[in-house]
């Protein structure tokens, strides 16, 4: 069969091979309203502990729980489909990695730093601060994934061996 | 001196060209290169992303499904039924025997597009 198949048409398969798997990749992020939603469920969170108000604990706790709860479960209920995750190889985790160590420094670096000042609410600053991260660099995050996993899609187009 | 010679089965990038009729039908290409991508993909993803229909969808599906390349998983998300499909072991290594034959039919241009070996 090869023999009747001439070059161009050979291209053009691999061309649209190509296409489809950067569909595929471009059409599973995580939502921007995810990074806000727990960025907000967060300083909620350490909000109503550190005001030290039992009846503020007891409502900001289950808000807290369910509401992470509710939020990933919209990201995975909405999700059409689940990219494989050779297409991010080290550079993907290596980003990943990245994004939570940043995360987390500019979280305790904060909040300890305000703390050391005699601010009375360096937890929730803390996570305010992790919270701007999440919000500015999720996006930014998602979208280095989506071009490792594109990149490494074209290189490979037949996936792993 | 003549020693006894074998048979050198040439591979592109890790896998042995054979090409593959079945995947090679324009519709189904795309479907098997969606699926190649992904671990599963929901119908209503592939059928939209592709421009068909459920009834045109579901013909191609069931042929893949046939030949064992593509497995079907029926369930409910709530009330709503979800039907979603993923490719096989067998469907990703006919896949990748495809892909290595049209590489090979492109000849050197096409063996630009190397995979690195981090798999």
């Amino acid at each position: 069969m090869t023999e009747y198949v001439q070059p161009a048409e050979a291209q053009r398969a691999l061309d649209e091979i190509r296409s489809r798997q950067r569909q595929v990749v471009a059409a599973t992020p995580i939502p921007a309203w995810f990074w806000a939603a727990t960025a907000g469920l967060m300083v909620t969170f350490t909000a109503g502990i550190e005001s030290r108000r039992p009846a503020l604990i007891a409502i900001v706790v289950p808000v807290f729980a369910i509401g992470l709860a509710a939020t990933v479960l919209g990201v995975v209920l909405k999700s059409r489909a689940q990219v494989r995750g050779y297409y991010l190889g080290r550079p993907g985790a290596l980003a990943i990695a990245g994004f939570v160590l940043v995360a987390v420094i500019v979280g305790l670096g904060t909040g300890f730093g305000l703390a050391l000042a005699g601010f009375d609410w360096p937890a929730t600053a803390g996570n305010a601060a992790t919270g701007l991260v999440l919000i500015v660099g999720g996006p930014l995050l998602m979208r280095r994934l989506r071009r490792i996993m594109a990149e490494r899609a074209a290189r490979s187009p037949q996936g792993p061996r | 001196m003549s020693g006894e010679t074998r048979p050198v089965v040439p591979t592109v990038n890790g896998a042995e060209p054979r090409f593959d009729e079945l995947i090679h039908a324009p519709t189904r290409l795309s479907i098997v290169a969606l699926l190649a991508t992904a671990d599963w993909a929901d119908f209503t993803f592939i059928r939209d992303t592709l421009g068909l229909s459920d009834s045109a969808l579901s013909k191609q599906l069931s042929a893949l499904e046939e030949a064992g390349y593509v497995e079907i998983r029926k369930g409910f998300v709530g009330k709503r039924p979800r039907t979603s499909a993923s490719l096989s072991g067998y469907g990703r290594r006919a896949f990748a025997g495809h892909v290595a034959a049209l590489q090979r039919i492109v000849g050197p241009a096409g063996m630009t597009v190397l995979p690195d070996d981090a798999s």
